[in-house]
């Protein structure tokens, strides 16, 4: 019971054939090198600031999804749940620097820490600067005083979005640096879940949780959220996620904020638009300006059936960059 | 004139450390197995086969570039989180070299000492979260008083040192990596990098005990 049927070969090659199925939906945005550990957008625009995401396999279409023009120049793919060695991520480095540097956007993970840390001291020795922001969205178990030590979910797509548009606009790594921090702190992320997704190599459960609960917070693979409770009705639970969102990012009349409502792998368009009801309905209450709205399969934790709210408050700088059209598999916006 | 051993007698030295880590490959992927995915042991005999290759086939004109090689050798082919942590302690105790011509007590509590830092930096973990650095960072501060003995009395009472460290790390439950998850059920069993670095300590100790050193 507790193992799901999943659609497979053999388990060794997921992550050849994954990143090949990719490249090929993806001719004219990308190619791979590094035997397909490493996926770089075609023709890098010339004099820009290098922009590399990053990290293990298991959240598709994070972050593969996002590589495009105007969007991250190249993303760094690890196994599942692993962070990408320093040396793959290194040869990346390589390939998208442009002589102004490069900017790693990554979640914040132990593991991810750690390798990125190890390329950035390799990639200074090769002669290349590089700068560093965490994604660290979920607000699930910790507390706004320990910010730092937050993990990124669903939010750092808007922050890829953002980081993006401003390293085809600004000429220098510390603008680039100092835009997505800025995106970092503006954008704030929960998931509640109802039931775990499953490792996919062994079809293990993630996590337990009754037939009967819930748990609002919860961690992408399953650590410990800020609730878990019964069952109830979903206008109940968005009430509670954005009074938690809203404490930890204070909005005043008039803002402006974009809104990312994500499935985390296994609930209905239905479910998401009826959550996206009453995420408006409060919203327009508290005289908050939604200025975009996305729905849909942006980041997963497998087939967990769950879903994930994510603001980031735009100010004129923010609201620029996002806005600045794109293409990217996951995320297309404007004319390109 | 302190005792000291010569960029050829780091070589070796470092040769015969690699080839005793290699014997521990059982040892330590039981001991990986506790608290990790058990193949630490894989791992480090990868990387140590690999620095052995290399020592034996090329020359160093200075110890910092010896003891980087080390390093980057371990980062490539330890892999993982181990080859991140060993392959900084040795590619940032490099950094902490003065007399690039040879090793002495001095040196050898320079190079602890730019580790220990490098490593507290890199992985965020201090003394007592049941790390690698449990084993080195007390066998650095011995170090540290010891830098007028001989480097075979500075290197034996670091190697005791960090046994003891070692040691200390099967009476605390597990605060960072996979091993967390585990909380108190990891009590009762040693970090599998605290004893990989105890023995790189103790094969130090003793390669330096039988050299015949220059003084």
């Amino acid at each position: 019971m507790n193992k799901s049927k999943r659609f497979l070969n053999n388990p060794k090659n997921i992550k050849q054939e994954v990143t090949n199925g990719f490249v090929l939906a993806n001719k004219n945005r990308l190619y791979k090198i590094c035997d397909g550990n490493v996926l770089i957008a075609n023709n890098l625009a010339k004099d820009k600031v290098g922009l590399l995401i990053g990290g293990g396999m298991g959240a598709e279409p994070h972050f593969m999804g996002y590589v495009g023009k105007n969007m991250a120049d190249c993303t760094v793919v690890g196994n599942f749940y692993a962070a990408p060695s320093p040396n793959i991520i290194l040869k990346a480095t390589c390939a998208v620097d442009r002589k102004k540097g490069v900017l790693y956007l990554y979640n914040n993970y132990a593991g991810d820490n750690l390798s990125f840390d190890m390329a950035a001291e390799l990639a200074e020795e090769e002669g290349i600067q590089t700068k560093t922001v965490r994604i660290s969205d979920n607000i699930g178990s910790i507390p706004i005083n320990r910010k730092s030590d937050r993990g990124g979910i669903a939010g750092g797509i808007l922050i890829v979005k953002v980081a993006g548009g401003a390293a085809n606009s600004v000429d220098n790594l510390d603008d680039l640096y100092r835009i997505t921090k800025k995106a970092n702190d503006n954008t704030r992320s929960l998931i509640t879940a109802a039931k775990s997704g499953t490792y996919l190599d062994s079809g293990e459960l993630m996590f337990d949780l009754s037939e009967d609960e819930i748990e609002i917070g919860i961690g992408f693979q399953g650590e410990p959220g800020l609730l878990r409770t019964k069952m109830m009705p979903v206008n109940e639970i968005v009430d509670y996620m954005l009074e938690r969102i809203l404490d930890d990012l204070p909005l005043v009349e008039n803002d402006k904020v974009v809104l990312l409502l994500n499935d985390m792998g296994a609930i209905t368009f239905i479910e998401l638009l009826i959550i996206n009801n009453r995420i408006n309905q409060i919203l327009t209450e508290k005289k908050i300006f939604i200025f975009d709205t996305l729905i849909g399969n942006y980041y997963s934790s497998q087939e967990m059936a769950g879903f994930s709210i994510s603001l980031m408050k735009l100010d004129d700088e923010l609201k620029k960059f996002y806005n600045f059209p794109a293409s990217s598999f996951n995320f297309m916006k404007g004319n390109l | 004139m302190k005792s000291s051993l010569n960029i050829e007698q780091t070589k070796e030295m470092m040769i015969f450390v690699s080839k005793h880590i290699i014997t521990k490959k059982d040892e330590l992927n039981k001991a990986d197995k506790v608290l990790g995915d058990g193949d630490h042991g894989n791992a480090m005999t990868r990387g140590f086969e690999a620095v052995i290759t290399k020592l034996e086939n090329e020359q160093f004109a200075d110890l910092k570039n010896l003891l980087k090689t080390i390093g980057n050798i371990l980062l490539d082919s330890v892999g993982g989180v181990a080859g991140i942590i060993f392959g900084t302690l040795f590619r940032s105790g490099s950094k902490g070299i003065i007399n690039t011509l040879k090793l002495d007590s001095s040196e050898f509590s320079n190079f602890l000492g730019h580790a220990v830092e490098a490593i507290k930096l890199r992985g965020n973990v201090k003394i007592g979260d049941k790390t690698m650095l449990d084993a080195l960072e007390p066998a650095s501060k011995i170090a540290a008083e010891l830098t007028d003995l001989h480097i075979a009395a500075s290197m034996k009472k670091a190697s005791e040192a960090a046994y003891k460290g070692m040691e200390s790390t099967k009476s605390i439950p597990a605060r960072i990596g996979r091993a967390k998850i585990l909380g108190d059920r990891s009590i009762g069993h040693p970090d599998p990098g605290a004893i990989s670095t105890y023995y790189i300590l103790k094969y130090m100790s003793g390669y330096v005990k039988k050299a015949e050193l220059n003084d």
